[in-house]
């Protein structure tokens, strides 16, 4: 019998939850935040994430370097360019 | 005297211990702000003149030390209007060594299931004899706002527990500081649409004006028995609340354009899902390449409505975008910083 793929809503029960996917991404993002907040507020956090029922490959990272602003040579520049202003940390 | 000499501060730390503020004069920033404004604190009270037998009041009685609440509008940069947009999410930051003094600092919502509690701060306002420090504060709201290529105006409103310390008692306040140059012309508005193309609104020059708000509405009024009683000047006395848990927060996005054809009518009514809607802010280098920038990004949205709309005579349309809960933070929307300081509490 075929095995379902990991990335089909199987609707009958959870799945593993594996590295390079949206349910890991969000499990790593809840227990960081978790342990960020006990540590803030001294609250013990006890809310368990129920388990997924899918498995979603996470998307490609875009670079967000691709879509930056380009200037055009006549654009001339803001007067700060060069030294930004002191106190700009 | 002027209401402009008004001057205002906020921690650059975060309570360790609610209603404990920073103690530190210099672990505070100046806050820029256009419009001049100073603080009192208030007492809340009620009367008798509601009785039947009465006609008017013959005295009051004091209740709670009113929320003290700041208003704040004024360029949204990488300092202070960074640390407040951070701190209305609330939730933790990754920080990353971008180059040699560039850091980049990412954040999300605090999750409702990990709890209801935003960081909270203090905030110093001193007006000649007017000098408070005021416990307990947290960012209810932040809305950033773009129109045309001006610079992008934040507004944040910041709330108190009703714990203050009069005078404030800090020393070595420092001055405001230079803020970074966040020209309105450098921003950058993109998404990837259901197609997996990325629309670069900014390359179109369709954007006429957007609006990012994220609303906290955080309970100022969860009063208990045993809530810590104030006193100042002697008699007047009041209680103020121990803890302000965030309600259910709300996040309202919209974009007006110049009306080109019906692709954006036509998603919006096909429920079309779009992805990573950033509005990204840029200001001026850190370094020879990289620039300080104050970025919102909404991971997963529709276009909810595309209305008709006007601008000064030229057909428009007014985007309502309605974001969706992120499957990896659980919020709607993530916010990323990049300035020249290691960390952003």
């Amino acid at each position: 019998m075929a095995r379902k793929k990991k990335d089909e809503s199987t609707g009958d029960g959870p799945v593993e939850i594996v590295e390079g996917t949206v349910e890991h991404a969000a499990r790593e993002h809840f227990e960081r935040e978790k342990a960020a907040y006990e540590e803030r507020t001294g609250e013990k956090v006890n809310f368990v994430p129920p388990h997924p029922l899918t498995s979603t490959p996470l998307a490609e990272v875009v670079s967000d370097e691709s879509v930056e602003f380009i200037e055009s040579e006549d654009a001339g520049g803001s007067e700060d360019e060069s030294t930004p202003p002191e106190g700009d940390q | 005297m002027l209401i402009e000499n008004g001057q205002h501060w906020i921690s650059k730390t975060v309570e360790g211990t609610y209603n404990t503020a920073e103690s530190t004069g210099s672990n505070y920033s100046f806050i820029p702000t256009e419009k001049g404004f100073f603080s009192l604190p208030q007492l809340e009270s009620r009367n008798d003149g509601n009785r039947a037998g009465r006609n008017a009041p013959s005295h009051v009685c004091k209740t709670y030390w009113a929320p003290p609440q700041y208003q704040l509008t004024d360029d949204a940069e990488t300092d202070v209007p960074a640390r407040i947009f951070r701190r209305a999410l609330g939730g933790s930051v990754t920080d990353t060594l971008v180059a040699t003094g560039v850091y980049d600092h990412e954040f999300a919502i605090l999750s409702p299931q990990v709890g209801s509690i935003l960081p909270s701060f203090g905030m110093v306002s001193l007006l000649d004899v007017a000098s408070f420090l005021y416990h307990g504060c947290m960012a209810d709201s932040f809305k950033l706002m773009g129109k045309g290529s001006d610079r992008i105006q934040y507004d944040a409103n910041i709330v108190g527990s009703g714990k203050v310390t009069t005078p404030h008692g800090l020393s070595s306040l420092p001055a405001l500081a230079a803020t970074p140059c966040m020209d309105g012309f450098r921003t950058a508005v993109t998404y990837v649409d259901d197609a997996s193309a990325t629309i670069n609104l900014s390359t179109l020059g369709t954007l006429i004006e957007w609006m990012v708000e994220h609303k906290n509405n955080i309970r100022t009024n969860k009063r208990r028995i045993g809530d810590t009683i104030q006193t100042i000047a002697t008699t007047g006395s009041g209680a103020h609340v121990r803890s302000m848990p965030r309600g259910k927060y709300e996040t309202t996005i919209n974009m007006k354009l110049d009306f080109v054809d019906l692709t954006n009518w036509q998603k919006s009514i096909q429920a079309k899902t779009f992805t990573n809607l950033k509005f990204k802010i840029v200001g001026p280098l850190i370094d020879a390449t990289y620039r300080h920038e104050f970025e919102v990004i909404v991971p997963s949205f529709t276009f909810e409505t595309v209305a008709p709309d006007e601008d000064e005579g030229d057909a428009a349309i007014m985007v309502n975008v309605l974001a969706f809960q992120d499957a990896v933070s659980g919020g709607t929307i993530t916010g990323r910083v990049r300035n020249a300081t290691a960390t952003l509490v």
